[in-house]
């Protein structure tokens, strides 16, 4: 339609013009308000990720000061870690459950087995809005 | 005075009379069909106006709209400051921990060389003064066997005075001294905890593997802060 053809049109607007306008601004701002939810469930979970990182590390560093220090692994089964304290909030902590595994391991180096131990850090926790989740570090050790 | 500027109402009378004589010769113009809409007689022809309910309908439509979309863009933009903020503080924390265990990058020729408490030779937990018997900085030896490195170190510690964690390094002839978290000019993170302790029954001078906790909280607003809490484990490597 023309410029002047809208401009001179006084013929106003219908009730349901009206409403489907109300329609599209409300579709934007859920439109928004979920993506500002799924950006907020994201960077959570990352955070979350971080932390499970940061503990299977640092639980692989423990076995090999452990592995060398006393030449064996310290072995434990569902070791409870914190993945989130939420100390600003009302909310109970995340809490995570850490497992280790040994597994044993060769490889053939330039014709001759080389035997090793591959050591499997699994951190697992109950992610909010998205289910189960876990990390995975393992570190091989030659003998 | 006023009698000159009103006149009577007789007056007004005849000159309705006068105006509406129209001589029968004359052909009349035929009115605008508004309804039509045509150009011709469109908005700027239209001296209808509007009535008290249309104005007051379009003031009620257009607030709530406008309402509707400012509690939107203010909505977006205090969550989008308030995620960013927490993303910042989230990913400098990670960093300043594998800053810490992996080591600063010292320009060397064409390379970098790293120190930290995975690679040091020898390490020393600090408690720093006021600090409760808490260890609050680590001061790690790299190798010096290197012709001009007699002197080499690097301490990673909190400094209550800039709220923040710092390096302080010597590398060859060279002295460092930089703030690694916060980075000056980033005033909405504040540290809350930076501690080491050591494990493995190991004392403070020289552990061979420390437990590393940092807690930071990203500042939002005067009454808003969202909080981070790393916590891992470090060994030294020789």
């Amino acid at each position: 339609m023309p410029l002047f053809g809208l401009i001179s049109n006084d013929r106003g607007i219908t009730i349901v013009e009206v409403l489907i306008s109300f329609i599209i601004i409300v579709i934007a701002a859920v439109g928004i308000y979920l993506g500002l939810l799924y950006a907020d469930s994201q960077i959570h979970r990352n955070y979350h990720d971080r932390v499970a990182a940061l503990h299977a590390s640092g639980e692989c560093d423990w076995q090999y000061y452990h592995m060398v220090t006393f030449r064996e692994f310290d072995p434990f089964q569902n070791k409870s870690v914190v993945i989130n304290p939420y100390t600003l909030s009302d909310r109970p902590p995340l809490l995570g459950t850490m497992t280790m595994e040994i597994i044993e391991n060769s490889e053939i180096v330039e014709g001759r087995r080389v035997n090793f131990k591959t050591l499997k850090v699994r951190v697992v926790w109950n992610e909010p809005l998205t289910g189960q989740r876990s990390m995975v570090m393992q570190e091989d050790f030659f003998q | 005075m006023i009698h000159k500027l009103i006149p009577s109402i007789f007056r007004i009378t005849r000159d309705i009379a006068t105006r509406v004589t129209i001589p029968k010769s004359v052909p009349r113009k035929a009115p605008p069909n508004r309804a039509a809409g045509s150009p011709a007689y469109s908005l700027s022809g239209n001296e209808q106006g509007i009535s008290l309910t249309e104005v007051l309908a379009g003031i009620v439509v257009s607030t709530i709209l406008i309402a509707l979309a400012a509690v939107a863009i203010i909505t977006f933009f205090n969550k989008f400051t308030e995620l960013s903020h927490f993303a910042d503080v989230q990913q400098r924390a990670y960093e300043t921990i594998e800053t810490v265990k992996y080591g600063y990058p010292f320009e060397e020729l064409d390379t970098y060389v790293f120190v930290g408490i995975a690679n040091a030779d020898s390490i020393q937990l600090q408690a720093l003064p006021g600090g409760w018997g808490r260890y609050s900085g680590v001061r790690c030896i790299p190798d010096r066997s290197a012709q001009g490195h007699a002197h080499d170190f690097v301490r990673y510690y909190y400094s209550r005075y800039d709220q923040a964690i710092l390096m302080e390094a010597r590398h060859g002839v060279q002295y460092y001294q930089q703030q690694i978290f916060p980075q000056r000019g980033e005033e909405n993170i504040e540290i809350t905890q930076f501690d080491f302790t050591p494990l493995g029954g190991g004392g403070a001078n020289n552990p061979r593997v420390v437990r590393l906790e940092i807690k930071a909280e990203a500042i939002i607003s005067e009454e808003k802060r969202k909080e981070i809490s790393y916590s891992t484990i470090i060994a030294r490597g020789r």
